[in-house]
C-alpha cells in the first residue's frame, strides 16, 4: 500500500518536473550572488526552459501554469505584473504551433529557431519596457541578454534533456 | 448504409484545443491590462503585488537555503588559505586608519566649533537600519531588489538605501517583513544630485545598465572626469551629500557616471532613516486629504 502511494507521488512529481525546473531557474536568476554575479546581465534561462518544455514535454503545458510562473518571476524581479507571462506565452504559442515541424529537425536548426523566437520575445520585452517607463529604453542591455540567452541554450538543452531522460518526463 | 460512430475524443480534442486558445488570448489581454493598471499606480494592484510577494518570498528563501549554505561553506573553505595574507593586509589598513582617525577627530572638533560660531542649522540626525539583499534582478527589464527589512523594522517609503560605499536606491514598496528597493540604475530612477566640488546641480538617471547619466547639467558647469557626484538633498526625500559615483566620461552634453556600488557583491545594505522623509509623506497625505 505504502509502495503504491509513494509510486503515485513520484509519478505526480515527474509530471510537474517541467514547471519545477522553470521555477528553479526563475529563483536562481534573482539570487543576490548567483553564478552570473549580477554585475553583468545574466541569460534569461527560464525563457529557454519554456521553449524546451513546450517542444519536448509529453502532454500540454497549461497556459495558467505559465502565467503563474511568469507572475512569480515578475514579483521577484520587480517588473510590472503581467510582463514575464506575456514573454512566456509568446514563446509557448510559437513553439507549440510549430512543434510538429521543429521536433524532428537536427539540433542546430532547433537552436536557430530558438534564436528567432527569443529575438522576437526580446523585441516585445524592449517595447513593453519602453512603454512602461514612457521613454526609449537602451537596446544594449537587451541585446546582451539576448546573445547570452542564445549562447547558453545548448547547455540548458543538454541539461533539461538529461533530466527528461532520467525522469522519463 | 451504416453511420460511423462518433467518438467522444473527436469532440473533446478540438474543444480542448479551442479552450487552450481562448485561455491564451484571455491570458495575453489580462497581462496587458495588469501592466497598465500596475503602471497607473492603481491601489489594489499594488496590494495584490505586496500580498503575493509576502507569500512567495519565504518559499524561494526556503528552496535556496540549502544551496546557499553549501555555497557559503565552500566559499569560506577556499578563503581559509588566504586568511594569513588577509590578516596582514588588515593590520596595515588598521594602522593607516588609526592615523587618519586622529586627523579626522581634529577636523570634527574644528567643524563643531565653527558650526557653533556661525549658528549653523544642522540637518536632522539619520538613524541606520542594516539588512540583507534577498533577491536581486539581473536582467535588463528592471533594476530592483528585495531586502529583508520591512515596516516592522522601521523601513518606510522613500528612504535611501546604501551599500558601504554609496547610494544603492530608494525604497518604493514596503510590506511587514520586506521592502523593494528601486536601484539608482533603473530606467525609472531620477535623483537630484550635485557635483561635490563645483556644486553644479543635475538629475541623475539610470538606463538599466550599470552606468548612470547626468541630465539637465548647467551649460556653464566646470565638471571634469573623476569628479564625485553626491545627492543634493533637494526635495527633502534624500539626505544631502550621500556619495553616488564618479564622472567617468564627458562627451559634449552627455555625462556618464560610474556608481560606487559593487553590484556583483551587494549583500548587506544600510537604510537611512531620515526624518525629512516622514515629514514629506505626512505633508503629501495632508495634501491628498
Amino acid at each position: 500500500m505504502r509502495v503504491v502511494v509513494s509510486q503515485r507521488l513520484f509519478e505526480s512529481f515527474k509530471k510537474i518536473i517541467p514547471e519545477l525546473s522553470i521555477l528553479f531557474l526563475v529563483i536562481l536568476s534573482v539570487q543576490p550572488q548567483n553564478l552570473f554575479g549580477n554585475s553583468v546581465i545574466s541569460p534569461f534561462l527560464c525563457l529557454s526552459a519554456v521553449f524546451y518544455w513546450s517542444l519536448h514535454r509529453q502532454g500540454r503545458f497549461y497556459v495558467v501554469t505559465l502565467i503563474i510562473l511568469g507572475v512569480i518571476s515578475d514579483i521577484l524581479i520587480g517588473a510590472s505584473l503581467g510582463f514575464t507571462p506575456i514573454l512566456f506565452l509568446i514563446v509557448f504559442a510559437i513553439s507549440s504551433w510549430q512543434k510538429k515541424n521543429v521536433l524532428l529537425k537536427p539540433f542546430h536548426l532547433i537552436w536557430g529557431i530558438f534564436s528567432l523566437v527569443s529575438g522576437l520575445t526580446f523585441l516585445v520585452a524592449w517595447a513593453i519596457t519602453s512603454f512602461v517607463s514612457l521613454q526609449y529604453a537602451g537596446v544594449g542591455p537587451f541585446a546582451i541578454q539576448y546573445i547570452m540567452t542564445v549562447i547558453s541554450f545548448p547547455i540548458l538543452d543538454w541539461l533539461l534533456s538529461h533530466i527528461q531522460r532520467t525522469a522519463a518526463v | 448504409m451504416a453511420r460511423k460512430p462518433v467518438l467522444f475524443s473527436s469532440i473533446v480534442k478540438p474543444l480542448k484545443a479551442w479552450w487552450q486558445k481562448l485561455f491564451f488570448s484571455v491570458g495575453i489581454v489580462a497581462c496587458i491590462l495588469f501592466i497598465m493598471l500596475d503602471r497607473g499606480g492603481v491601489g489594489y494592484v499594488k496590494e495584490i503585488r505586496l500580498g503575493l510577494t509576502d507569500a512567495v518570498l519565504p518559499i524561494t528563501q526556503t528552496i535556496f537555503h540549502p544551496i546557499k549554505s553549501i555555497s557559503n561553506f565552500v566559499d569560506d573553505f577556499t578563503k581559509l588559505s588566504q586568511a594569513h595574507e588577509a590578516a596582514r593586509a588588515l593590520e596595515i589598513k588598521v594602522r593607516d586608519l588609526q592615523a587618519e582617525l586622529i586627523m579626522t577627530q581634529g577636523l570634527l572638533a574644528q567643524n563643531k566649533r565653527l558650526r557653533e560660531q556661525t549658528n549653523f542649522v544642522n540637518f536632522p540626525d539619520t538613524k541606520i537600519i542594516t539588512g540583507r539583499v534577498v533577491t536581486h534582478s539581473g536582467g535588463p527589464f528592471v533594476k530592483s531588489m528585495l531586502i529583508n527589512v520591512g515596516q516592522d523594522n522601521g523601513a518606510r517609503l522613500g528612504q535611501a538605501v546604501m551599500s558601504e560605499f554609496g547610494l544603492v536606491g530608494i525604497i518604493v514598496e514596503v510590506a511587514g517583513s520586506f521592502s523593494r528597493v528601486l536601484q539608482i540604475t533603473d530606467i525609472n530612477s531620477q535623483i537630484p544630485v550635485v557635483t561635490e566640488n563645483t556644486r553644479d546641480p543635475a538629475i541623475m538617471a539610470g538606463d538599466n545598465t550599470s552606468l548612470l547619466k547626468l541630465k539637465f547639467m548647467p551649460s556653464d558647469s566646470l565638471v571634469a572626469v573623476g569628479d564625485r557626484i553626491v545627492t543634493s538633498g533637494h526635495g527633502g526625500l534624500l539626505p544631502p551629500d550621500i556619495p553616488i559615483g564618479y564622472i567617468e566620461e564627458i562627451d559634449g552634453p552627455r555625462v556618464i557616471v560610474s556608481s560606487l556600488v559593487d553590484w556583483s557583491r551587494l549583500d548587506y545594505i544600510r537604510i537611512l532613516d531620515y526624518r525629512f522623509a516622514d515629514d514629506l509623506s505626512q505633508y503629501l497625505n495632508n495634501q491628498s486629504d
